[in-house]
């Protein structure tokens, strides 16, 4: 806060350096990362189209306003949250639920094991835990975001979820963040350590009401380390009024394994940004989504793939369904440094558009400092394939029933990634019912 | 019953078909022959009601009524099956998901309930085992991988669960070897009946070995030329297609 500006504040920029100072006490936690942070939102302001990670989501234009940040979740917050649904259905080992970012153990279900360690984050930095100074702000430092920093600057609760090590957790750990309120901002948190050799997987989930102009940025941070194998499937289902930013940063050990899934459906401006590095040779990444949009959504999807070491593998596939007048954004960036040999990195995007209204960006790159590699990338935009509508009204079924099953073979070709066939069966039924509804809505205007 | 009168239908500004007539009735089968380029194709499309094409004039009537104001999707659960030439690959949906979707499309249209998964199951073994058809390429994307000669008994699969009032073969017998004609044409024998026309459509006499028809058409330009009984298949081996018009 020593410096001075390099621009003159927005009406959102200058409520969120508001609401900095009214809750400074508060906010005592991580001194040093939230100095920092807030820094960088004085001088930079928030991202413009002019960063090159911001190219097709101005979040200065968009973010108009800052909602006061939420406060501990009240007995009215935790009754909307209890009664609202959490927007996947499967069979936890145990389900954490997180109001507003904070964990609320009255709304939580299932016992952890003792080789699971999980605590309220900024309660456990507070009283020294050894991983989360070792850990906190380690993967997010010398980022210069300021959206980023804008999690990092409020951030209150949230959790560290650490799996000891050569501990083999079958059954998933939801994490179930809920909003609950009308206009308030969230910033939930997430520092997860998968020790070596470990094995478990994380579905997270976050949903909140239709029409409420909340806003949610999200940060986490997850370390896996060697030979250790993380599954990692997110659905974001936020409220329809919704700004939804998320960060995550992810570091890969030796020999470790990390799939991915993402489905983004809800919120009205959201970007995912993700940021993988493989630091440890021969580490393997699957990371795959799909986003379905319509209306007037605006989704994007921005990832970095970080080649640091050799011999690593990463596959990348992501399938857009963009229909009404919905913008669909992805950019990927795979980059393999001067050590990582053997590299072999293939990532690729398609949107299918349902209408000529929708908009799909796509902005591949490659950064490669190696010279014995396999590199890959692409991305495609269509339409429903006439040919292929055709062939299948051909044996009776209706058009919308054509479309449809052509939709969700699209789709499934990305969750054919997700190895666990409970959760690709959950997923695959969220996107039909995405679609069901999607086509309905189509008929009848 | 399948009749075509004084059908005529253009592409963009291509006219291709040029007043085809053509009269299939129940229980028979016929077979039209004709060089490449011929309209063959078109006419199997237009059968089936693709949008593509434009019928300038004529009709097409199935038991009297016309089709031509009948979608593609309405034709096939009237009872009107296209065998394509080229079956289109569709990863991402199981042949299994689509076969049963087919049939419960027909079901629902005749105010059925679907079909229960036992049942189904056991049909779709029953026949795909008679075509030497895999339960490894049941689970397989529809199409996808398949050989020229895999897919055109996939064809035949669905066209004996779907069990159509009037079939179209389009060029069933193309890419076959010799046991894959047999096994192909044996499916279609089997599902010759009383109540069933069939079309084949082919370029070689070699199929009508196989299936022998009732009567033989000779499609050139967009017009049958000249009819027969099956004879008039074997003549046309003998003197190709240079009688009429066209290079052998
Ligand atoms: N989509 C199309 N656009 C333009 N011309 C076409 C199209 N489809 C077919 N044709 C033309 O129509 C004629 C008949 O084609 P087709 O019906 O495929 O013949 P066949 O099946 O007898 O070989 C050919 O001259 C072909 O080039
Ligand atoms: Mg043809």
């Amino acid at each position: 806060m020593s410096m001075e500006p390099r621009i003159r504040h927005t009406a959102g920029e200058e409520a969120i350096l508001q609401a900095f100072s009214a809750r400074r006490k508060e906010l005592a936690a991580y001194p040093r990362e939230r100095a920092a942070a807030l820094d960088l939102v004085v001088q930079d302001g928030l991202p413009t189209r002019r960063s090159e990670a911001w190219k097709f989501s101005d979040l200065r234009a968009a973010l108009k306003s800052f909602p006061e940040p939420a406060g501990l979740p009240g007995a009215g917050d935790i009754a909307a949250a209890k009664s609202s649904r959490p927007g996947i259905d499967i069979s936890p080992l145990a389900r954490l639920a997180f109001v507003n970012g904070r964990y609320v153990p009255s709304l939580s279900e299932g016992q952890l094991p003792t080789d699971i360690y999980f605590r309220d984050l900024t309660q456990a930095f507070e009283r020294g835990d050894a991983y989360v100074e070792a850990h906190f702000g380690r993967l997010t430092a010398g980022n210069r975001d300021s959206a980023l920093a804008l999690n990092t600057a409020f951030t209150q609760g949230g959790a560290v979820l650490r799996i000891a090590p050569h501990a083999k957790i079958e059954a998933p750990i939801h994490l179930d963040f809920r909003f609950a309120g009308a206009q308030a901002s969230v910033f939930p948190r997430l520092l997860i350590l998968v020790g070596e050799g470990a094995q478990c997987t994380i579905v997270e989930s976050h949903v909140g009401p239709d029409g409420a102009a909340y806003q949610s940025h999200a940060a986490s941070e997850i370390i896996v380390g060697a030979h250790a194998r993380l599954t990692h499937v997110t659905v974001q289902k936020e409220g329809d009024a919704a700004l939804a930013l998320s960060h995550g940063f992810v570091e890969l050990g030796q020999g470790s394994c990390y799939e991915t899934f993402a489905l983004d459906e809800g919120a009205a401006f959201q970007r995912r940004a993700l940021s993988v590095r493989l630091t440890g040779e021969g580490a393997n990444l699957a990371l795959n989504g799909a986003v379905l949009a319509r209306y007037r959504q605006h989704l994007d999807t921005t990832l970095q793939v970080d080649h640091a070491a050799a011999g690593c593998n990463s596959r990348e596939t992501f399938k857009y369904v963009l229909g009404g007048h919905a913008h669909g954004v992805f950019q990927g960036k795979i980059i393999v440094r001067p050590d990582a040999q053997k590299t072999d990195g293939r990532m690729s995007a398609r949107g299918l558009m349902l209408g000529d209204e929708a908009e799909f960006s796509a902005k591949p790159e490659l950064e490669i400092f190696a010279d014995d590699v396999q590199c890959a990338h692409g991305a495609t935009a269509g339409q429903i394939d006439e040919d292929l509508a055709f062939y299948l009204r051909s044996r009776g079924l209706s058009e919308a029933d054509a479309k449809a099953l052509l939709v969700k073979a699209f789709v499934g070709e990305a969750l054919e990634a997700v190895s666990d066939d409970a959760l690709r069966g959950m997923l695959t039924e969220r996107v039909g019912a995405w679609l069901d509804q999607t086509l309905a809505d189509r008929n009848k205007s | 019953m399948l009749e075509i009168r004084n059908l005529h239908a253009r592409i963009e500004d291509k006219q291709i078909l040029n007043g085809i007539d053509l009269v299939v009735p129940d229980g028979e089968v016929h077979a039209i022959m004709g060089p490449n380029g011929s309209g063959k194709s078109t006419l199997s499309y237009v059968l089936a009601g693709r949008e593509d094409y434009e019928i300038t004039d004529g009709d097409i009537l199935v038991d009297g009524q016309s089709i031509l104001e009948l979608e593609p999707d309405q034709r096939a659960t009237a009872g009107l099956f296209l065998a394509f030439q080229y079956p289109l690959e569709i990863p991402g949906v199981s042949t299994m998901t689509f076969l049963k979707a087919a049939v419960n499309a027909h079901r629902k249209a005749r105010g059925e309930d679907e079909i229960a998964a036992g049942v189904f199951l056991k049909r779709v073994r029953e026949v795909a085992k008679s075509l030497q058809i895999s339960d490894e390429m049941l689970k397989r994307g529809l199409n996808v991988g398949f050989s020229g000669g895999e897919k055109k008994r996939m064809e035949i699969l669905q066209m004996a669960l779907l069990q159509p009032k009037l079939a179209v073969l389009d060029e069933t017998d193309s890419g076959l070897d010799i046991d894959a004609l047999r096994i192909v044409s044996e499916g279609v024998n089997a599902l010759r009946s009383p109540k069933r026309s069939i079309l084949v459509i082919t370029h070689y006499q070699r199929l009508l070995d196989y299936i022998v028809p009732d009567r033989v058409h000779v499609l050139t330009k967009g017009k049958v030329v000249r009819s027969g009984d099956a004879n008039l298949a074997r003549e046309l081996e003998a003197s190709g297609y240079a009688g009429y018009g066209e290079a052998a």
